[in-house]
């Protein structure tokens, strides 16, 4: 579910933060926009790891982050690998940062579609902008039971050609409003992506889960696994942070 | 007079069908010479591309690196990179060794992604190596800095240097950008993350590969290793041989001497032994020898009415041949060596247009360009015929010998005629 990745550090890292609720008889649209509403906080700030598995080993990258609202997140990789890369996604644009080149590459289009350090994510699934419910036709497809919770499950249909998965199902937690799977699909129904999410904690009064493990359907003996060491939210980020002067600098 | 001279008269006899026959030969000769020329001249310059630019005449790698190649396995790589092209340089039978790293990245410009191929070279040594200087068509071949191309450190703000590059004419018009100017790629690290650099055009090259001059660009090794995260290593270590040196032993030799170079675990590989598109040119000449055969064989069914021709309309003089005590073998010989004849001056003809054809063109070249466009092959779009004893001498005597054996089906049958029968035919 791309708004569903697009929580603590932008998509990367997902914060599916919840309030317990009464939710009886609610429609996919009430579900989705409480597990929405639950998403975005004010402000995060987050380190976090990322390891990537495939045929020839894995291999770990750190990061640290920062996100104001919906649509601005930097991230900053400080694993020795690519220590200084940054990333950064404002409202429609995503601009990357590489301590060896002497200009910022803006991603847009089909450049989107470009794995982020050779993971399960691609920089499209960072893409920010519109609400869950603005980008897509919402259906409640019935509840299920995953890892022992009971979960809506949530059919999602992209309103748009231009949406990164033309169709998701989403498994959301019953009572905390936090996704704890999700699989994406292509227009032909083939499946692209799966994503697990588990440790799901209380802090600093959100709820999230701390780790995420992607599988790209695609791609045999390839999974990468984000975990979320430290978090922070509601804290005093300056708005200069997230602009392209800083981003280089 | 004997059989040769009656042989040789009676051409003459009838000149119409006789220039039909030498002309046929004459035709199936030049073609196959030509094809033959222009054949040879694919197989020399793919060697040479796929020698120049991608397997040199030995290739050294890591062992697992050509079974991942597709997924751009940079950390398969050769370790002690300098050490273990030493060694190869230092082995008898080398003339030359270079250390390469090549892989795939993509510059962004607007919303495409232009996919581009970069090498990481030691420029000195390419210009023995690889003869990089004849395809520099403007700008020069940049020297390897001692400085690395990102900032020192978190206190240096004085930003990356821009890497000189030497890049092929078609990635410039790719880009839309020219000698001087700047672009950015972003690729693949050995660490298997990413990785951005920025180059400068300081050279433009014409690399005689299509693929290559609408992708490739070369960078010095130094910054290319920083690149991709490969300090010290190399992709691959390329050897040239020594003219005349015994391919086998240099290879086994070559094999031990980097071996003791390097802890990696190698594969060393003479280039005709790597899977290339050469195995294709190698099948094609097979193919294109039984297409040649078959121009034979066509010409040599005119070779073969002439002669039924001839025996028909001449039955009366082989009965009265044989009645003045000819044997059936000596009017066999005649109607052979007059076949054999017709085969010689048509053969004779064909090699003689067909090498000053292949002659002109294999000073003025063919432009294949249009034909090759799109065509992902070490083949340069203008290809130069050579002549050589396998187009000229060889393909002469098959025709000649074709020609002269397609006779003798016709001839035998003179061996059934009774001489009487002979002189009564009307």
């Amino acid at each position: 579910m791309k708004r569903t990745a697009t929580g603590i550090i932008g998509v990367v890292i997902f914060a599916w933060t919840a309030l317990p609720v009464a939710a009886a008889d609610l429609t996919a649209e009430e579900i989705v926009e409480r597990l929405e509403s639950n998403q975005v906080q004010e402000t995060n700030h987050a380190t976090a790891t990322m390891v990537v598995r495939d045929r020839f080993g894995e291999r770990t990258s750190t990061m640290e982050s920062w996100s104001k609202g919906r649509d601005v997140t930097l991230i900053e990789f400080t694993s020795p690998a690519e220590r200084g890369q940054k990333v950064l996604r404002t409202e429609n644009e995503i601009y990357l940062f590489y301590p060896d080149a002497a200009e910022l590459i803006r991603l847009q289009g089909a450049a989107l579609r470009e794995s982020m350090l050779g993971s399960d994510i691609s920089y499209e699934d960072m893409t920010g902008g519109k609400t869950l419910l603005e980008t897509y036709r919402v259906e409640l497809l019935g509840e299920e039971t995953i890892h022992g919770h009971r979960c809506y499950k949530v059919g999602f249909e992209a309103r748009r050609r231009n949406a990164a998965y033309p169709r998701q199902t989403v498994w959301i937690d019953t009572e905390l409003f936090v996704a704890r799977r999700s699989e994406q699909y292509a227009l032909s129904g083939r499946l692209l992506k799966e994503i697990e999410m588990d440790r799901i904690e209380t802090i600093g009064g959100y709820t999230i889960a701390r780790r995420m493990i992607i599988s790209d359907a695609l791609k045999r003996n390839s999974s990468t696994e984000f975990t979320l060491d430290d978090v922070q939210f509601d804290i005093q980020v300056d708005d200069d942070l997230f602009s392209l002067e800083e981003l280089s600098w | 007079m004997n059989l040769t001279q009656i042989a040789w008269r009676n051409i003459g006899r009838n000149r119409r069908r006789s220039v039909l026959s030498v002309t046929a030969t004459a035709v199936a000769t030049m073609s196959v010479v030509m094809l033959f020329s222009l054949l040879s001249g694919i197989a020399d310059d793919m060697a040479s591309n796929l020698t120049r630019f991608y397997t040199g005449e030995v290739r050294i790698r890591n062992e697992e690196f050509s079974t991942y190649e597709y997924l751009q396995p940079l950390h398969l790589s050769v370790d002690n990179a300098e050490a273990t092209v030493a060694a190869v340089e230092g082995t008898d039978g080398v003339a030359a060794a270079v250390p390469r790293i090549s892989g795939g990245g993509a510059v962004f410009q607007d919303d495409r992604r232009i996919a581009l191929l970069f090498t990481g070279v030691d420029f000195e040594r390419e210009r023995e190596f690889s003869n990089i200087d004849e395809i520099i068509a403007g700008g020069e071949i940049p020297v390897a800095s001692a400085e690395p191309a990102g900032p020192s450190g978190p206190s240096d703000t004085s930003g990356p240097r821009l890497v000189p590059a030497v890049v092929g004419a078609g990635v410039l018009d790719r880009l839309g950008i020219g000698l001087g100017d700047r672009f950015t790629l972003v690729t693949r690290t050995a660490m298997r993350g990413s990785n951005a650099m920025s180059f400068e055009v300081a050279g433009v090259a014409r690399f005689p590969v299509p693929a290559l001059n609408d992708a490739g660009f070369w960078a010095p090794l130094p910054d290319v290793q920083r690149l991709v995260r490969m300090d010290g290593e190399a992709g691959e270590v390329l050897a040239r041989m020594d003219r005349g040196a015994d391919e086998r032993a240099v290879t086994e030799a070559l094999a031990l001497s980097a071996r003791e170079a390097t802890s990696t675990p190698l594969e060393v590989k003479y280039w005709k032994e790597i899977e290339t598109t050469y195995s294709f040119i190698e099948m094609a000449q097979v193919i294109y020898s039984i297409m040649g055969l078959i121009f034979f064989i066509l010409a040599g069914t005119v070779i073969i009415n002439t002669t039924m021709m001839a025996i028909y309309e001449r039955k009366k003089e082989i009965g009265t041949l044989e009645a003045m005590g000819m044997t059936p073998r000596e009017v066999v010989r005649l109607f052979f060596t007059e076949s054999l004849f017709l085969a010689i001056l048509g053969a004779g003809a064909g090699l003689v247009v067909g090498v000053i054809f292949a002659s002109i063109l294999s000073r003025t070249g063919i432009d294949f360009t249009e034909a090759f466009r799109g065509v992902d092959m070490e083949i340069s779009p203008v290809l130069y015929p050579k002549i050589t004893p396998l187009s000229t001498v060889v393909v002469t005597a098959a025709s000649i010998a074709v020609g002269a054996i397609t006779s003798l089906f016709p001839t035998t049958r003179i061996t059934r005629i009774q001489p009487v029968e002979a002189l009564r035919d009307e």
